[in-house]
This record gives structure tokens, C-alpha cells and sequence, in this order.
């Protein structure tokens, strides 16, 4: 039997731990995408991953049944994506840099390319602002509409189109400087 | 530049999903003379083919840190009592609501007290209760003719109280310290005090002038 996001949520707050597994189960890669689009890198994808389940689960009482559990909980992966960007921020290190001198699994030659230009993409998503990587990653990542990633951020659909349109500005400025264009 | 402006408009209609035929040929037709624009436009496709297959590119695997998840989870909720349980159900419905009941009620009842604090006039004379009365009239024991003792109250009606009472006269005697008289009196005072001790007098009482007897 499929329960709804509103029902999985009262189970939850009733003690439920399974329930509580399902509603992870079902968004985690939604907040995995949005964490990325703004670490960049994996394991610190994981750990805004966890803490952002944690907060949910912390604060599940705060959630309005009749709400949309999926912007809801979007909305707490930026904010805790945009902590994370700040703490990195006071903390500045070379993890991404090293994070990218990985080197690619060699298979064929298109996956190489392929592979290239994904971390490149990354990488040019981490000179965004958090709500701007966050917007980028819900649109293409997570194949979302405009009026959804609108209502994830709570902004107009107007706003998200001027957000990401300003974003690929950015990125592509970002890689034509790092001379690593591989488009 | 007019043309960048226009393929820019063009480009947010294709980021949005909906671009008309016409968009989608300015689009291309605009990217084959500025090289800005195509890498804009290269850059939206690559982002959506690439994101598309993010599965793909990134193998995400998060089955152990969702049980490590569950297993935070379970132990927070473990730590958690019933009761706790309970409130954290009824937290998002009850707990503002009821503040805010609070903050108006203290409001409310401080705006009550000031009112009644500024409007406040002096009290009616309160008419002294029977108990004053008889407190009153043991104040000046010593210079009253009389005393009285073994004495019983009881409240007629609001005007009325009937005393039962015994009275003695006072009287004033000149005797040598160590007389039989003098010493047979205070012998028989200290062994027989509430018998003998003086524990009123009459008086006038002008609260309600009478006298109280």
C-alpha cells in the first residue's frame, strides 16, 4: 500500500521509525541533488544529506499535513546547504580542489568526456550562490518545473527563470576563465 | 547586441520548458554568429543531458547513510518519553495558540488591575465585628470600674449579639502589703488566674453607640 506524504508524516510523529524511512527513502536523492549542486563533492553531500534528515525529523511537528512535504523539505536542504556554504566559507580548504584531481574512471571516450565535463559543471556550480545552485540543481537535476522550483525556494516563477538564466551566466563565465571549456 | 537581448528572452523560454518553434529558431540561428551566446545555450543543453543522468554520473548509493540515518532516529526517538511523544504531536497545534491566549489574558488582566487601581475610591467605614468590639474594650483594664469574665457570643442577627458574661466590680482597696486580705486575694489570684483575671471592661462604643452589654 503507497502512503502519502501526509500520512508517512503523522506515522512519523506518532513514533513511527518505518515511516519515517519511507518519507527518507523517497526524498533522499531530491536532497542529495540539491546538497550537490551546492558542495560540489560527495561526502559533504552526505553529511548536509544527514543533517538535513535529522532537522526534518526534528522538526516533523512543524510540518502542516495539508502542505507540500517536497518543498518543505527542499526548502530545508537550502537552508542547510546555504549553512554549509557559510561554514565552508570560515573554513576555507582544498577539498574540492583535490576532490577533482580524481581521476576518471577510463572507459570509453565519451564517458571520459563525459565525466570531464560533469565535474566541470560542478565545479562552475560552486561559485553560486547557495539559492542559485540550489535553483540550477532543482531544473536540471531533478527535472523540475519552474513554478516547482519556484515554490521550493517560496519565490515567483519569474524570479527562477531571471535566477537561472543569470546562473549559466555565471558558470559559463566561471569556465571560460578556468580555460577548461570542454562543451 | 539587440540580438543577444532577444536570444537572452529566448533562452529563459527554453530554461522554462515552453519555448515556441519561433523561440527555439532565433535560438539557433542566433548561436551560429555569437559564440557567448552558443556557449550560453551549450551550456543550458549540457546542464540538462548531463543532469538528466545524474544517477549516472554521480552513482549515488545512499542506503548506508540512510540507515545511519534511521539509526540516530531511532535512538532520539527512544530517548524520548511518551509524554514527550504526545507534545511533540500537539506542539504545532496548541502551542502558539495558547501563548497567545496567554499574552492576552496577562494583558488583559493587567489592563484589569491598572482600572481598578486608578478607579479605586476610599472604602465604606467597615462596622467593627463583635471580636473588635470586645478586643476594644480590653484596652484600658486597669482604669475601668469593672471587669468581667467567662464570656460567650453569639450573633443575634445583624444587629444583635447576645453576651453572656461575668461581671464583677472593681474596687479599690488600701491595705499594708502584708495584710491577710491583700495576701489571701493575690494567693487566690495566682492559683485561679482565668477566674479571677481581669479581662475586660465597659465602655462606650461610639461606632455604633451603645454600649455593649
Amino acid at each position: 500500500m503507497e502512503f502519502n506524504d501526509g500520512q508517512l508524516v503523522e506515522e512519523a510523529l506518532g513514533g513511527s521509525v518505518v515511516a519515517f524511512e519511507r518519507l527518507v527513502a523517497r526524498y533522499e536523492k531530491l536532497v542529495y541533488k540539491i546538497a550537490f549542486g551546492c558542495s560540489g563533492e560527495r561526502e559533504s553531500t552526505l553529511d548536509i544529506l544527514q543533517n538535513v534528515f535529522l532537522k526534518v525529523h526534528r522538526k516533523l511537528g512543524n510540518f502542516r499535513t495539508e502542505g507540500d512535504f517536497k518543498n518543505w523539505i527542499a526548502r530545508i536542504t537550502v537552508n542547510e546547504s546555504i549553512n554549509w556554504k557559510r561554514s565552508q566559507k570560515r573554513h576555507a580548504s582544498v577539498e574540492l580542489e583535490e576532490a577533482m584531481d580524481i581521476a576518471s574512471p577510463a572507459s570509453q571516450e565519451d564517458r571520459i568526456r563525459d565525466r570531464e565535463t560533469w565535474e566541470l559543471l560542478c565545479r562552475s556550480m560552486q561559485v553560486l550562490k547557495p539559492v542559485y545552485s540550489t535553483a540550477v540543481a532543482l531544473r536540471y537535476f531533478e527535472g523540475m518545473s519552474i513554478r516547482e522550483v519556484a515554490g521550493a525556494l517560496g519565490c515567483s516563477d519569474g524570479n527562477v527563470k531571471s535566477i537561472i538564466f543569470r546562473s549559466l551566466k555565471m558558470m559559463r563565465l566561471h569556465m571560460g576563465v578556468s580555460k577548461e571549456v570542454a562543451l | 547586441m539587440k540580438n543577444c537581448e532577444k536570444f537572452e528572452n529566448n533562452l529563459q523560454a527554453l530554461i522554462a520548458g515552453s519555448p515556441d518553434f519561433e523561440q527555439l529558431e532565433t535560438v539557433v540561428e542566433h548561436c551560429k554568429t555569437c559564440r557567448n551566446c552558443r556557449e550560453l545555450f551549450e551550456l543550458h543543453r549540457t546542464l540538462g543531458d548531463l543532469g538528466s543522468r545524474f544517477d549516472e554520473m554521480e552513482d549515488v548509493n545512499l542506503d548506508a547513510t540512510r540507515a545511519e540515518i534511521i539509526k540516530k532516529v531511532a535512538a532520539d526517538g527512544r530517548r524520548r518519553s511518551p509524554w514527550e511523544r504526545i507534545s511533540a504531536l500537539w506542539t504545532p497545534f496548541t502551542l502558539r495558540p495558547l501563548a497567545a491566549t496567554a499574552m492576552l489574558a496577562i494583558v488583559f488582566l493587567l489592563g484589569f488591575a491598572v482600572s481598578r487601581i486608578g478607579d479605586r475610591s476610599p472604602a465604606p467605614a467597615k462596622e467593627p465585628s463583635t471580636e473588635t468590639l470586645i478586643s476594644e474594650s480590653l484596652r484600658d483594664i486597669r482604669n475601668s470600674p469593672y471587669i468581667f469574665s467567662n464570656v460567650a457570643v453569639k450573633e443575634l442577627n445583624n444587629d444583635k449579639v447576645t453576651l453572656v458574661l461575668d461581671i464583677t466590680r472593681r474596687v479599690e482597696i488600701v491595705q499594708p502589703p502584708h495584710s491577710e486580705l491583700v495576701k489571701g486575694i493575690l494567693t487566690h489570684s495566682l492559683e485561679n488566674p482565668y477566674m479571677t483575671g481581669a479581662v475586660g471592661h465597659f465602655q462606650r462604643l461610639p461606632s455604633r453607640e451603645k454600649t455593649l452589654y
